[in-house]
Order: structure tokens, then C-alpha cells, then sequence
């Protein structure tokens, strides 16, 4: 099932104290598109996207979803609509695998079962996720996120500190994601290889600046790299 | 089919235990102490000294007793899910050390003339309570903290400016005043009729009931703010719902038997140990259990030494310490966490 959806956000900035942290965020995606944040650590890829689900506040500019103003949907329509995996998750209370799945609100049963089969949770089910490695987690965290069947799925940097087969399953869960275009996913990444792979748009960030926003292959040169990343990249072939 | 019924099977066979358990405590222990009762004696209301001290002492005694267990419990367990940390409790953030210098103050000022004998300690201990509670939160408001040991921390440091102020009071007054105080911080539930346990009885019931309605937010939260908030929780309105709730029911709870320490943090641990993290079962059984207990502790306070008796709070810690301890250490599978 496609899924048709709009998100757009217009001079969004968002400064704490003195500093400004993002500096006139201007881009419109098209669901069911999929979009990769990049930037260095501390570009304000992860406040975006608290931006983006309002979990902070933004100093000023607006951010329309379905031509509506974010701000104008209740908390619960948020939670129908966009669902969050966060980089660092730490569970003080071990839930079971199986009841953390069904802890959501607005609970779409068909969603839960098909995100368990698509994170090949299985044999999980029945383990508290305070005792689950760093790889199960994530998997754990993302078939939570699509449980509600989200019309937008926000990862940050959800292959940090994974090994090789622990990134490769989660890819395999996004790549799956994109090609049934069932919602859109909005990532922070570092890996330009799996952002070639999964990638329609790339907003790149500099400092809270965004230096680019476009289709994906356009923005994979070796210049555009150099400059986002401040190191030279040479013959390249992303 | 992956799932979960919201009950299982050892969930319900624990809480049906403890239903029965309190319903047993609350029939046997106001015939337990000194004088032994049987039926015959406490069936003349109006005549007999032994009916009197029956149906105007013990079981009110117990009934509050059985009530301000239960409250202290399900608030420790609330905060310990608000705030993610099964240190918090309403004590460790400096609820009792506010009712405690509302009690002071009242002794002071009531020494002096200053106030009227009938406004009360139990007055002055609640308006302490909601002067602490604020300013728990106004300081976690104000400095925006995020973390929940900072609340703790300010939580300890207020504790222990109230405390100080306390003990200055001491200093500076008559001893008759001052013994009447101390005996007030080691708590007693004694009681004569039926007004505070009528109250009690509505403030922990109204108390688990919205606890109930709020045990999908209370299991999302405890997972985390952003998380909670993300799915579907309103993140401001519950938090404030549940911390100024909790905090009303626990000041009451606290000018009416002063501060019983330890309830709130054991129950709901060993609690979370038998039915897991999940709100809605620990809540009930967190009731259930912590009244129970506090029962049980208050008929052995008010026997073991006859003809005194033991305050309370000295006996909760003394019989919850060593047996919090115990499951601490020999708990292997560590399901509290």
C-alpha cells in the first residue's frame, strides 16, 4: 500500500541561548520519498529531527505536514502519523520483547505482527529488552516504531555501534521499507554507502547551514563530499 | 498470534493472593492485641469497654493503617515509573521533610500564641508538603533539568534545608514542644473514630483509580519522555496530573501519620520483582500489598512492647530493612530491572 504524504518545512530555525543550532531548514518531501540527513557529529542532524516531531521547540519558522501547521495536530494524531527510533535508548524497566511492542497507543495489529515477522523478532519475544545486545535493540526499537504504523519513520542513526551482520539486518528491515513504500523514512546517516541505497533526497548539514538539499545523486560528488565532511575525497565512487 | 493478553496466568493467581491476604489482615488484626476479643464481646456497642476499644480504636487503626500503606505504596510506585529511577519515591524528593517543617512550625507558632490552636498540625503538615512539592518543581521547571538524578539531587537538597530549619526550630524551643514533635517524626497511625480513615480511604482510592486510568502513560513514560511523548503521551499534562496527584494524597498521607519512610520504595520493588514492570498489575498489587504490610507492622508496633507502643516507622525499617536487603542479595533473576 503506497502511502501519499507531505511533509514541508519552511526557514525553520532553532537557536538555544546565543547559539543557533539550525539556520533556515527549507525543504519539501514528497511522500512516500525517503529522505537521508548527513552531516558531522554535531551538525544538528539529531535536532532536526527532534525539530521535525516536535520534541523541542523551534525558535521560528513553520512546519506543515499534509498542508497543515505540525503544530495545529494533537499529540495523539502525531503519534499516528510519525513514529521515532532515537540513537541512544536506555531501558530502565525490563519489559518483555513482546509487551514493548504493544505498549503504543494507538496499537494496529496487523502492523505488530508484521513488524515482528519483517525484524525477524521471533524468538525474541519473550526476553526483556534491558537484557537485549546492542543490535537486537535497534531491531527491538524499530519494529516498536512501525508498530503504529507510521506515515513517516525517523531514525537517528540507527546503525551506530552495530557490527556488520547487526547493519546488514537493519538494512535489509529499511530496504524492505522503501521498496513496499508503505512510509517514509527520514534518516541521519554517516554511512554514504547505505545512503546511496536507501536515499531519494539528501539534506546535507554544516554547522545547523543546510549546503544542500536535492536527489540523492546529485549530491554524491567528490566536491559537495569535501566540503560537507572537511576532508578531501579523492576518486570516490559513491 | 504474538499478542499479550494483559494479564497471565501467575499474575492473577499473586493477585488474587494478596486480595485475600487483605482481606484476611483487615478481618484478624483488630482482634490481635493486648486483650484478646471474640465475637461476643464486641457485639454490645453502646455498653462494654472492650466494644469500644474494638470499633472506635482498633479498627479504624487498622482500616487507616491498611490505607496509608496502600497510598504510600502506589505513590512511590508512580514516581518510580515518572521518573525512571526506583529511588524516587515522594519521600526521597522531600515531600516528608516539608510536612515535617509544617509541624514545627505550627508547634512553634502555637507556642507562642501566634496561630490558633485548632489550625492544626495536620493543616500545617499539608501545607508544608505542597510548599516542598512546589518548589521541587519549580526548581526542576526553572533550571529546565532533563535528568532525573538532578530532580533527585534537588529533591535531597531540599531535604536537607527543610531539615535544618527543623532542627533549628528544636534548638530554639521548649523541650515539651520539641518531644511532642520527635514523637510526630517517628509516625504512629493511631487514630479515634472513623474521620481520617473516611478521608484516607478516599484519597488512596480516588488515588489508584486515576493511577489505573494512567497505567498506558505510566508504562510509556517510563520508558522515557521523548519516547512516551512520541507515542501519543501528552507529555506536560500527565506529568503534572500525576506528580501534583500523587503529592496531595502522600501530604495527607504524611500530616495525618507522619513520615513512614520505606513503603514506598519496598513494595513497589518487590512487586515489580513478581509481576514485572507492566503499570496497570503492579499498580493493584502495589495496593494491595503495601496495606498489608503496614497492617502488619502497626498490630506488631502497637503489641511488642505493651504496655507502650512502638512507633510505627521505627518498625516498618527495622522489619522492611532487613527483608528489603534479603531480596536485594539472593534475588537471581533480577526481574526489577
Amino acid at each position: 500500500m503506497k502511502s501519499k504524504h507531505e511533509l514541508e518545512v519552511r526557514d525553520l530555525t532553532f537557536r538555544k541561548k546565543s547559539l543557533t543550532l539550525l539556520d533556515n531548514i527549507t525543504f519539501k518531501l514528497n511522500g512516500p520519498e525517503n529522505l537521508v540527513l548527513l552531516g558531522l557529529n554535531g551538525s544538528g542532524k539529531t535536532t532536526l529531527i527532534k525539530c521535525l516531531l516536535e520534541l523541542t521547540k523551534i525558535s521560528s519558522g513553520n512546519i506543515f505536514y499534509n498542508k497543515k501547521k505540525l503544530s495545529e495536530y494533537s499529540v495523539t494524531n502525531k503519534a499516528q502519523f510519525f513514529s521515532y527510533v532515537p540513537q541512544i535508548f536506555v531501558p530502565t524497566f525490563g519489559f518483555s520483547v513482546i509487551e514493548f511492542l504493544n505498549i503504543s497507543k494507538n496499537l494496529n495489529i496487523d502492523a505488530i505482527n508484521n513488524s515482528i515477522r519483517q525484524c525477524k523478532l521471533e524468538h525474541l519475544t519473550d526476553k526483556k529488552i534491558t537484557e537485549l545486545s546492542g543490535g537486537e535493540l535497534r531491531k527491538v526499537l524499530i519494529a516498536s516504531a512501525l508498530s503504529v504504523a507510521p506515515k513517516i519513520l525517523y531514525l537517528d542513526e540507527p546503525f551506530a555501534g552495530l557490527d556488520p551482520k547487526a547493519t546488514k539486518e537493519v538494512l535489509q528491515i529499511l530496504l524492505i521499507l522503501k521498496a513496499e513504500q508503505r512510509c517514509s523514512i527520514v534518516i541521519a546517516l554517516h554511512d554514504l554507502n547505505i545512503s546511496k541505497q536507501i536515499a531519494d533526497k539528501v539534506l546535507a548539514l554544516k554547522r545547523g547551514k543546510q549546503i544542500f538539499y536535492g536527489d540523492s545523486n546529485e549530491f554524491l560528488s567528490n566536491a559537495n563530499l569535501s566540503n560537507l565532511y572537511e576532508i578531501g575525497f579523492q576518486n570516490a565512487s559513491y | 498470534m504474538l499478542l499479550t493478553k494483559s494479564f497471565n496466568y501467575k499474575d492473577v493467581k499473586y493477585l488474587t493472593l494478596f486480595i485475600i491476604l487483605s482481606i484476611i489482615s483487615l478481618y484478624i488484626f483488630p482482634f490481635y492485641g493486648e486483650e484478646g476479643f471474640d465475637f461476643s464481646m464486641i457485639k454490645n456497642k453502646a455498653e462494654s469497654v472492650n466494644a469500644y476499644i474494638f470499633w472506635e480504636l482498633r479498627l479504624p487503626r487498622t482500616l487507616l493503617a491498611f490505607a496509608v500503606g496502600a497510598t504510600l505504596s502506589i505513590s512511590g510506585m508512580v514516581f518510580q515509573g515518572l521518573f525512571r529511577n526506583i529511588l524516587a519515591t515522594p519521600y526521597t524528593l522531600g515531600i516528608a521533610s516539608g510536612s515535617s517543617l509544617g509541624v514545627a512550625v505550627y508547634i512553634q507558632l502555637a507556642a507562642l500564641g501566634a496561630i490558633e490552636a485548632s489550625f492544626g498540625s495536620v493543616t500545617c503538615a499539608f501545607l508544608g508538603a505542597l510548599v516542598s512539592v512546589i518548589s521541587v518543581y519549580v526548581i526542576s521547571k526553572l533550571s529546565k533539568i532533563k535528568n532525573t538524578v538532578s530532580l533527585l539531587l534537588a529533591g535531597i537538597v531540599i531535604n536537607f534545608v527543610f531539615s535544618s530549619i527543623m532542627i533549628f526550630l528544636q534548638y530554639i524551643g521548649d523541650p515539651n514542644q520539641v518531644f511532642h514533635l520527635t514523637r510526630w517524626l517517628m509516625g504512629s497511625i493511631a487514630t479515634v473514630g472513623y474521620e481520617s480513615v473516611i478521608y484516607m480511604a478516599c484519597f488512596s482510592l480516588i488515588g489508584l483509580i486515576l493511577i489505573l486510568l494512567n497505567t498506558k502513560n505510566l508504562d510509556l513514560l517510563s520508558l522515557g519522555d521523548d519516547f512516551a511523548q512520541t507515542r501519543g503521551v501528552n507529555l506536560k499534562v500527565t506529568h503534572a496530573l500525576l506528580f501534583f496527584s500523587i503529592s496531595i494524597m502522600v501530604a495527607y498521607t504524611v500530616s495525618c501519620c507522619g513520615p513512614i519512610s520505606f513503603i514506598g520504595i519496598i513494595i513497589p520493588y518487590i512487586c515489580r520483582i513478581i509481576f514485572g514492570p507492566k503499570h496497570f498489575i503492579l499498580s493493584l498489587s502495589s495496593f494491595f500489598l503495601g496495606g498489608i504490610f503496614l497492617v502488619i507492622c502497626d498490630s506488631f508496633a502497637r503489641t511488642i512492647i505493651f504496655p507502650a507502643e512502638l512507633p510505627v516507622g521505627i518498625l516498618t525499617a527495622l522489619l522492611g530493612g532487613p527483608f528489603f536487603l534479603f531480596v536485594l542479595f539472593f534475588d537471581s533473576k533480577k526481574n526489577a530491572f
